[in-house]
């Protein structure tokens, strides 16, 4: 299993460093949230990923003032398209994390990891 | 090729079998004290002449920041050191996060740095508390002022008010003593009855160009200051006319210069639903000086009062104390004007709801107090969100601050602090003298743009401009705070995040497939 994570460098990425990860994680640090592209999720899901979670800060507190909104945008986007080529779209997901939050950053990658395990049995 | 160092931190459970196939030149240990580690990884750095460096271990964030703030002070490239903390990480965890950060490395090329001399001087827009606050401050650190007022006289709505309770403030005096030591200064240029009608430039060198009473000028000023004060809209939802027996809590002082006396003054207050603190401050300080001045009979009707802390709390009692009374209303009240009175009908919930019924011979109603100047901060793409990084005084574009009532509905002391921690913020820009910033980090491939300005219209920070020479978008590099949106958003991948591109992504994406 593969499970590749966005992170906000301001804060999910700050989270991931207080967080004990399963193997399985690949964490990719980017300076925003907003610098997330929809060909990225994609392309991580067609190198190998089976889940992928894009970790940027709370919407009113993103440095760049809308970069967290314009990755949420972005996953739902990317979403549909997973759905029209039938990838279960709930393995993508886009979480507002903030950079004391390593227990929470824990708990979601627990719950995808979870997911995944219950989709492929 | 680039010539990479590897440097491990004692205690990081890695040793050199995890670097195999890498391609580094030099491996190195590390001592687990942060100081020690920075003596060691420059001096590792020189000696080696390395192009940049990989540091793996348990690395929190502050460490990461002092040693790349180590690094910059040594001339050496900070954004070259890519850091793999492998707390947290079992051992597959820990290869995988080191070769994602070889692979990163493979594609990070030298930051190219560059330095530009600011214009010292600050540039204020308004001539306010706050925007006299920010001037004096500023002085006191050194830099020259520009001040521009729209209004023939300095001061603003203090200007307008006799009195400050609860503060011991005399703002006639205060603002006397301010334009005083202001106008004496020769480094302070103040242009009165004058609009700003443009602004260029970017973050150490705006060009702010000033109507003013005897022709347009232009002014050049490394950081701007937006102390542009609030507009007072009359509560046209209510239902109440202003009148001779009903007027505006901002015309308050002006009434009370007047000998006419009123026999008994009601005021209302939180006419839209919730109300502002600072309506309740001034209609407690309004409340004292009728007593004071007129020794008239004043009911206060609210919904809350907003008396938060010390100063305001004391108010609050003191009026009580002076025969003030305060009523409480959900419904908002029935007002019937006739001759020579104003009559208001309410219940309230204090008094179990009862029907209180009081005729006025003066109704002072609470006014909203709206931040002004919206033109103009849409005309230079100026915002400032609710945003905990942005607060107090920052805005979206670097070097351009809001102040005062503005940014947020203010009493005198906020004001004050608005200005000084401008002050503060501006001295830590230009202080220097010049400006240091990534020439390249994010840059536009002028032969792959269409000139589509989405990254014009998208940049949160006002950064991305246009060249019409090149007939291409140019992203300005001393305002730009690498966010990469811009570079996400462009739909021909014209856009290039030096150290964040897309094929360092996509190299990281594809190197942990199996």
């Amino acid at each position: 299993m593969r499970i590749v994570v966005f992170c906000c460098e301001n804060s999910a990425y700050q989270a991931a460093r207080q967080s004990r990860l399963p193997a399985e994680v690949d964490l990719i640090r980017l300076p925003c949230g907003g610098r997330v592209e929809v060909l990225h999720l994609l392309r991580a899901f067609e190198g190998g990923a089976d889940g992928v979670l894009v970790l940027t800060c709370q919407e009113d507190n993103c440095q760049s003032l809308h970069g967290s909104a314009r990755a949420r945008h972005r996953v739902e986007y990317a979403k549909e398209i997973l759905k029209e080529i039938g990838i279960d779209p709930e393995r993508l997901q886009w979480h507002p994390v903030t950079s004391n939050m390593g227990p929470r950053f824990q708990k979601i990658v627990a719950d995808m990891v979870e997911g995944l395990k219950l989709a492929s049995a | 090729m680039a010539r990479w160092g590897a440097f491990i931190c004692d205690g990081a459970g890695v040793d050199e079998s995890s670097l195999a196939g890498a391609e580094v030149v030099v491996t190195t240990t590390l001592p687990p004290q942060a100081g020690d580690l920075a003596c060691k990884l420059i001096g590792t750095w020189t000696r080696y002449n390395l192009d940049g460096g990989i540091l793996i271990g348990a690395v929190p964030e502050l460490v990461e920041e002092l040693l790349k703030e180590s690094l910059r002070q040594a001339g050496l490239d900070p954004f070259r050191l890519v850091v793999v903390d492998l707390r947290g990480r079992d051992k597959e965890g820990k290869d995988r996060e080191i070769k994602a950060a070889l692979t990163r490395a493979r594609h990070l090329e030298p930051t190219h740095w560059a330095k530009a001399k600011v214009e010292q001087r600050a540039l204020i827009i308004g001539g306010g508390a706050a925007g006299l606050q920010a001037a004096l401050s500023l002085r006191q650190l050194g830099l020259p002022v520009l001040i521009v007022e729209k209004e023939e006289s300095l001061g603003g709505r203090l200007g307008k008010l006799d009195g400050l309770y609860p503060y011991d403030v005399d703002p006639q005096g205060w603002i006397k003593s301010t334009i005083a030591t202001l106008q004496e200064d020769p480094e302070v240029e103040i242009l009165t009855a004058s609009k700003p009608l443009a602004l260029a430039g970017q973050v150490g060198d705006f060009i702010l160009e000033v109507q003013t009473p005897t022709g347009a000028v232009t002014r050049r000023g490394g950081a701007v200051v937006l102390a542009l004060g609030s507009k007072v809209r009359w509560p046209q939802e209510s239902g109440l006319e202003p009148g001779p027996r009903v007027v505006g809590l901002s015309r308050l002082d002006e009434l009370t210069r007047f000998r006419l006396r009123h026999k008994k003054v009601a005021f209302l207050l939180d006419l839209d639903e919730l109300g502002s603190r600072v309506g309740t401050l001034s209609a407690l300080r309004g409340a004292l000086r009728i007593k004071d001045n007129w020794g008239s009979e004043v009911h206060v009707l609210c919904r809350h009062l907003k008396v938060d802390g010390k100063p305001l709390e004391s108010m609050y009692r003191k009026a009580r104390d002076m025969g003030v009374l305060f009523f409480k209303y959900e419904e908002f009240p029935q007002v019937t004007e006739s001759g020579e009175e104003v009559t208001l009908q309410f219940k309230d919930p204090d008094l179990e709801y009862m029907v209180v019924e009081e005729a006025y011979d003066l109704l002072i109603v609470e006014e909203e107090l709206l931040p002004a100047g919206e033109e103009l901060m849409e005309a230079w793409s100026v915002s400032q969100p609710a945003n905990v990084r942005l607060y107090p005084v920052a805005t979206n574009r670097k070097g351009i601050y809001m102040v005062g009532c503005c940014r947020d509905e203010m009493d005198f002391p906020g004001a004050i602090q608005d200005g000084t921690v401008a002050a503060g913020e501006i001295y830590a820009l230009l202080g220097e003298g010049d400006l240091l910033y990534e020439e390249d980090r994010v840059k536009v491939r002028s032969e792959k743009c269409v000139f589509c300005l989405t990254c014009v219209r998208i940049c949160p920070h006002g950064a991305a401009e246009i060249d019409l020479v090149q007939e291409a978008a140019f992203i300005n590099p001393a305002a730009c705070q690498a966010c990469g949106m811009c570079a996400a958003d462009c739909p021909a991948q014209a856009i290039v995040y030096k150290g964040f591109d897309n094929e360092g992504i996509m190299a990281q994406l594809e190197m942990g497939g199996r």
